[in-house]
């Protein structure tokens, strides 16, 4: 595998030199850092793997880059249209228009509202783009049953099913509506092999589609299926 | 942008002239040290975009309720200025609305601006009935027939999930949580572009809440209006809200995304009001 390194004119998304570090005040103001000097380039249709040892900041990227934590330095420029835009640096309204429109987020664990149905939970961003309710849940059925989600659970809330369960919710609802870059936060980590294949080749189709993926992978095999390239956080944190 | 606050303060009581530059969050107090007046807001800067859920947390007395007052006009403003896109000037420009007189207030709530009370007796008249209440602004918006606005009294109604069957009633003979209902269906007959909510399910048994929070979430996507929503619990700023503003001492000491604000507070008092729930 070719490690990136090289900056592309084409890019969908750079980031450069990102730094990120916690301040505790009530723990006597201590320091901890999550991640320094993070650079790295992703093109149109490129799936790029975030590497690295427990630890060592690769959720906190994906985080600061969705603006979960505020950014400490550096940039995060997103083209958009014509538009080139830093994430790091626009305001709160402007980043909640880019996450409506450009940037989706599969996190780690399910982060949804109690009583919603798993189909809704899905159909949701269909819904938000203005789609009907009934085509926007018929869509959503249709990718919780190629993910292997039993029928009987989706008129229930997600937040009754297992971890595996739960993932899988997580990401349909992430890439039902794909928009054009995405983060995902270790989405194969509990899931058997036939699930995780589908959901890998579900991430393939995106590529095609042009989706320009930044994903943390838990099994560095199934990492390797997929990714393009790799980004070793360790490697090239000073 | 729909509303923009500019270094907004407001002082309770007789002031000395240098009660807001002796107090907010850097002085560690709202009441003057001179003269003992309040500052229960201390020039606050603040804006509110279209279909954007603004809220607002802090101990009680850092000044929340005041500064939605302040906005509704149901205090006066001491200094500072709020540009309100819906109340404009002759120069289609937007006014101050610091400055509106009553009629123009009247004008603003009946038809741009709404605010739920927590307590529903500020919000409701009790003499009137449900329908009652609903109906008075219904009017204000410019209804005159009488099977028309009983429609749309019933329509707010079922809207809110209330019993048509006892839209006769007066307020006194709901629950808790249904006062709340006929506030907020009060409140969109005003077809809000801006809905204040202060404290807007506090006291409600937890389950109450959560149907009432649910609606308003709904309502919100459906009608796409902004809201500002105070509240001391972080649950509920979680449940609602896209920014989240922090105050204490009538100053705000942290703004930002919510999920940020809650997953990554910056200032110490946030990261105190934080880790109490976790
Ligand atoms: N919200 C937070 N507050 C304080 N420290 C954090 C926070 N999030 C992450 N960290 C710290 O940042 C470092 C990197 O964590 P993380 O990004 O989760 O690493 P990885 O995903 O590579 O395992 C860890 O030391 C972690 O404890
Ligand atoms: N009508 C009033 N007259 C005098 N002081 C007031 C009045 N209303 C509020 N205050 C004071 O202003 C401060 C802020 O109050 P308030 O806005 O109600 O805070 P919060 O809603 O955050 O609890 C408090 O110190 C309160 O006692
Ligand atoms: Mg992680
Ligand atoms: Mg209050
Ligand atoms: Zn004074």
């Amino acid at each position: 595998m070719i490690m990136q390194t090289s900056p592309s004119s084409s890019y969908r998304l750079r980031v450069s030199k990102l730094s990120k570090s916690f301040t505790l005040h009530n723990r006597g103001a201590i320091e901890i850092e999550a991640f320094s000097d993070v650079s790295f380039c992703i093109d149109p249709g490129e799936l790029l793997a975030l590497t690295g040892p427990s630890g060592a900041g690769k959720s906190s990227v994906l985080k600061t880059i969705y603006r979960t934590y505020k950014p400490g330095s550096g940039q995060v420029l997103l083209q958009r249209g014509g538009q080139l835009v830093d994430l790091a640096a626009c305001s709160d309204s402007e980043m909640l228009e880019y996450r409506r429109a450009d940037i989706g987020f599969v996190t780690q664990f399910l982060k949804i509202l109690p009583r919603v149905s798993a189909v809704d939970v899905v159909a949701a961003p269909l819904v938000a783009l203005g789609r009907g309710l009934e085509n926007a849940r018929a869509e959503a059925v249709d990718l919780l049953r190629r993910l292997y989600i039993r029928e009987d659970l989706f008129s229930l809330s997600p937040l009754t099913f297992s971890g595996g369960e739960q993932q899988r919710v997580n990401i349909a609802r992430g890439v039902i509506a794909p928009k054009k870059l995405l983060l995902l936060d270790e989405p194969t980590a509990s899931l058997d092999d036939k699930s995780a294949a589908m959901v890998l080749e579900i991430l393939n189709n995106l590529k095609q589609q042009g989706i320009c993926i930044l994903a943390i992978f838990h099994d560095r095999q199934r990492m390797e299926q997929i990714a393009d390239n790799e980004f070793n956080i360790m490697e090239y944190n000073s | 942008m729909l509303l923009e606050i500019e270094n907004l303060s407001k002082v309770y009581g007789k002031s000395c002239g240098q009660c807001i530059a002796l107090t907010g969050d850097d002085m560690g107090t709202a009441i003057c040290p001179v003269c003992g007046a309040v500052v229960a807001v201390n020039r606050i800067n603040l804006r509110v975009e279209d279909n954007e859920v603004l809220g607002i947390v802090g101990e009680s007395g850092s000044g929340k309720s005041t500064l939605l007052q302040l906005i509704y006009r149901d205090t006066k403003t001491t200094e500072g200025k709020m540009f309100f896109r819906e109340m404009q000037g002759e120069d289609g420009e937007p006014v101050d609305i610091a400055g509106l007189n009553m009629m123009e207030t009247v004008l603003m709530r009946n038809t741009m601006m709404a605010m739920i009370y927590q307590n529903p007796r500020l919000g409701l008249n009790f003499l009137f009935s449900g329908g009652g209440n609903i109906a008075e602004k219904v009017i204000a918006a410019g209804q005159r027939n009488y099977e028309d606005i009983r429609k749309s009294a019933c329509y707010f109604f079922e809207k809110t999930d209330l019993p048509v069957s006892r839209i006769d009633q007066s307020p006194e003979t709901f629950s808790g949580g249904q006062q709340q209902r006929i506030q907020i269906a009060k409140a969109l007959a005003a077809s809000p572009r801006l809905l204040l909510l202060d404290e807007p399910t506090t006291g409600l048994d937890v389950s109450v809440q959560a149907q009432i929070l649910d609606m308003i979430r709904v309502l919100q996507k459906e009608l796409s209006f902004s809201m500002i929503v105070v509240s001391h619990d972080l649950g509920v700023i979680r449940h609602l809200t896209d920014i989240t503003v922090v105050m204490r001492n009538g100053s705000i000491v942290e703004q930002g995304l919510t999920d940020q604000v809650l997953e990554d507070p910056q200032h110490v008092y946030t990261q105190l009001l934080v880790s109490s729930v976790l």
